[in-house]
């Protein structure tokens, strides 16, 4: 399967190529024919070269060339690697210093005007962990020592149809994009694709002012003996507000529902959340407000971009620890896409043991869980076009004491990151 | 009679009105390197058509064809092909690029008439442009720190010469980036050490025009592609031209407009 998605990618874009030169090659040759003949000057044959060729690239980049099928045309290839080295310190543990990598491929084909196919491979951490795409060097399938140089896992990290019917609404439906809009991750791993669909919309008022909803499901898991499977439904109305030119304030309200997760399932990877036998204890039907002001260019333009945020997560089933908060800032290139460009992230974060589901937030603050608070800052800084250098420091610590402590733990990744 | 005479009056400037609704305008936008041919074809155009107003405006190759995407010119100058990116852009909002080509141009690679160097080659002058080779003496010439002298990255010019001369490398933090191809011309003309690049149209006796891989830029050696840093000049149009634009692009495009275009220093079709 993982070697078909290659062959189709890398064949539709030679077949592109390959088409196009030959065509334009066929026309260079007729054309000089005809200049060694005397019946064009030879500036007669450049112009009809050249509006040749133009006409050509114009069809392909506008989908209109008729040998291939407008979906091959408006196929679009994309990728990332990233190179880390990570050391974790944690009090009463060993440090650790591991070398990681992760590569992702994707594709997306336009099916036709309203419709999208979208799909991409990863390198595979733990193999029932959808939280990370991570792989250690030495190790082999799902963290275990390897011998040396053993092959890595790659899976399928999305796949999915989009529909849009409409400029305000967009269908989706398969192993999709997170939904939701999420200032920080608090609450979200930024990996994670869920399996289910989504229905998002979007209504402009004007030309500073859209008032979203997203929705979402999730399947959770699926199982062939029992017909109340556990999944998840999402709904965020939100506010994105153009104040001014230098001015946005962004804003959204979400309500999580859960089904058949109380007293029914446990996951693999849970880790701190309240258990009753072996299942979860509590419904995690939880809401969330989230904000963030962002402004452009800041004291007198010493910053390409400065920007606050916030968000909170109740959840009003247990009657103690379940609460959470993040907030922070964010400065500098709003994107790092250049060489130069830099950006600052530092943020605050608090987690109740049942604030939230402990399978869901961010994968590398205290591994994970809930249960936990702390600081983290980012830096980032552009090597070159499409490649940058980030730093990523976190220093947290457990919300409940194990023996005298509240353990500490310290996570420094520096990471090289490259897009293609 | 005063109702004879309201009548000549209302017939007088029906006419006159008339004569003003004929008056058809077409505007021109784009690349500082297509500029003097776009102002001289325009110039004998409405001589030639009293009915026609022309109005030509530079500012780049980028801005002319953001213009025609726009809506706000109704030719787009460009001393480049369009890309991809303005191609979709172009598609998203109803318009569609057609490329006329107007004219051949070559960058000269240009150093001081005294320098000794008579030619070199497209990795020589990549690795001057880039920061490789910093002296004249590295390349046979006299012993001197080469001053490197290029366009701004806003001009249509630098990005054909980025693209055809450098393979798209940055250019060296320390060389003189200048507004215009006469500004490169003069600049090179009074420093005995510079090399700079402009279009065949700005060569003269006050700089040395260098041979690149054993080729002159020459019009013959432009029409037929031998050339190595030469460049088709375009006009995009909003599909198929029409009316007034048609008669702009066919006149461009006749001997008589590819004669003025040799006449400027360009490399005519004809």
């Amino acid at each position: 399967m993982k070697k078909f998605f290659w062959l189709l990618g890398v064949s539709s874009v030679a077949f592109v190529w390959v088409v196009s030169n030959l065509f334009a090659g066929e026309i260079d040759i007729l054309v000089q024919k005809l200049v060694e003949k005397g019946i064009l000057t030879p500036g007669e044959a450049q112009e009809i070269i050249v509006e040749t060729k133009e006409e050509i690239k114009k069809e392909i980049a506008m989908g209109k060339h008729e040998t291939l099928p407008t979906w091959l045309q408006t196929i679009k290839l994309k990728g990332d690697f990233r190179a880390r080295y990570q050391f974790t310190d944690k009090k009463g543990q060993e440090d650790r210093h591991r070398e990681r990598i992760r590569l992702r491929l994707g594709a997306d084909a336009m099916v036709n005007e309203q419709m999208k196919v979208a799909l991409g491979l990863a390198t595979m951490g733990k193999s029932n962990d959808p939280r990370s795409t991570n792989v250690t060097l030495g190790q082999g399938r799902d963290e275990a020592a390897g011998n040396p140089g053993t092959f890595k896992d790659i899976g399928l990290d999305y796949a999915y149809a989009e529909y849009y019917p409409f400029s305000w609404l967009t269908l989706s439906a398969g192993k999709i994009k997170n939904a939701l809009w999420e200032p920080s991750d608090l609450l979200w791993d930024t990996d994670i694709n869920p399996d289910g669909g989504a229905i998002r919309l979007g209504y402009k008022v004007n030309s500073g002012v859209e008032f979203f909803m997203n929705n979402m499901v999730y399947v959770l898991s699926e199982s062939s003996s029992d017909t109340s499977d556990p999944f998840m439904l999402a709904f965020q109305p939100g506010l994105d507000w153009r104040i001014n030119d230098n001015l946005n304030l962004k804003s959204a309200l979400s309500f999580y529902y859960f089904n058949s997760v109380k007293n029914k399932t446990k996951y693999t990877h849970q880790a701190t959340n309240t258990l009753v036998g072996s299942m979860y204890k509590y419904d995690y039907n939880v809401w969330s407000p989230a904000v963030e002001l962002r402004i452009k260019e800041p004291f007198w333009g010493f910053f390409p971009s400065l920007a606050f945020f916030g968000e909170y997560v109740n959840n009003p089933d247990p009657e103690d620890n379940n609460q959470g908060y993040a907030f922070g800032l964010k400065f500098g290139a709003e994107r790092i896409r250049d060489k130069g460009e830099w950006q600052v992230t530092a943020l605050y974060t608090k987690l109740e043991k049942d604030s939230w589901l402990d399978i869901f937030p961010d994968s590398d603050r205290y591994s994970g869980r809930t249960r936990m608070k702390g600081y983290e800052a980012i830096f980032s800084y552009g090597l070159g076009k499409n490649t940058s250098l980030g730093i990523d420091y976190y220093y947290t610590k457990d919300l409940q004491k194990t023996g005298n402590t509240y353990v500490p733990e310290q996570l420094l990744q520096i990471d090289w990151n490259l897009k293609f | 009679m005063n109702k004879f005479l309201k009548i000549l009056l209302i017939g007088f400037l029906s006419l006159a009105c008339s004569s003003l609704v004929y008056a058809e305008r077409i505007v021109l936008e784009g690349s500082t390197t297509v500029l003097p041919i776009a102002q001289k074809i325009a110039e004998v155009f409405m001589q030639r058509n009293k009915n026609a107003e022309v109005i030509v405006r530079g500012g780049g190759s980028g801005v002319g064809i953001a213009s025609l995407i726009d809506g706000n010119c109704d030719i787009a100058n460009s001393s480049r092909s369009i890309k991809d990116t303005e191609i979709q852009k172009a598609m998203s909002r109803k318009v569609e690029p057609k490329a006329h080509v107007i004219a051949m141009d070559g960058i000269a690679v240009v150093v001081h008439p005294s320098n000794p160097i008579k030619g070199l080659s497209k990795k020589q002058i990549k690795d001057i442009y880039t920061g490789k080779i910093s002296d004249w003496s590295l390349l046979g010439g006299e012993k001197g720190k080469i001053v490197v002298i290029s366009r701004d990255t806003a001009s249509g010019t630098y990005e054909a010469f980025n693209e055809l001369a450098l393979s798209k490398a940055k250019v060296r933090r320390d060389a003189l980036m200048q507004a215009s191809n006469q500004a490169v011309a003069s600049t090179v003309a009074k420093t005995p050490q510079a090399i700079g690049y402009v279009g065949l149209a700005y060569l003269s006796d006050s700089v040395k025009a260098i041979e690149v891989e054993g080729v002159p830029p020459k019009k013959e050696t432009v029409l037929a592609n031998k050339y190595p840093i030469s460049r088709p000049l375009f006009m995009y149009t909003n599909g198929t031209p029409r009316g007034l634009v048609k008669e702009f692009i066919d006149f461009i495009k006749s001997p008589v407009g590819q004669k003025l275009v040799e006449e400027i220093g360009y490399v005519g079709l004809k």
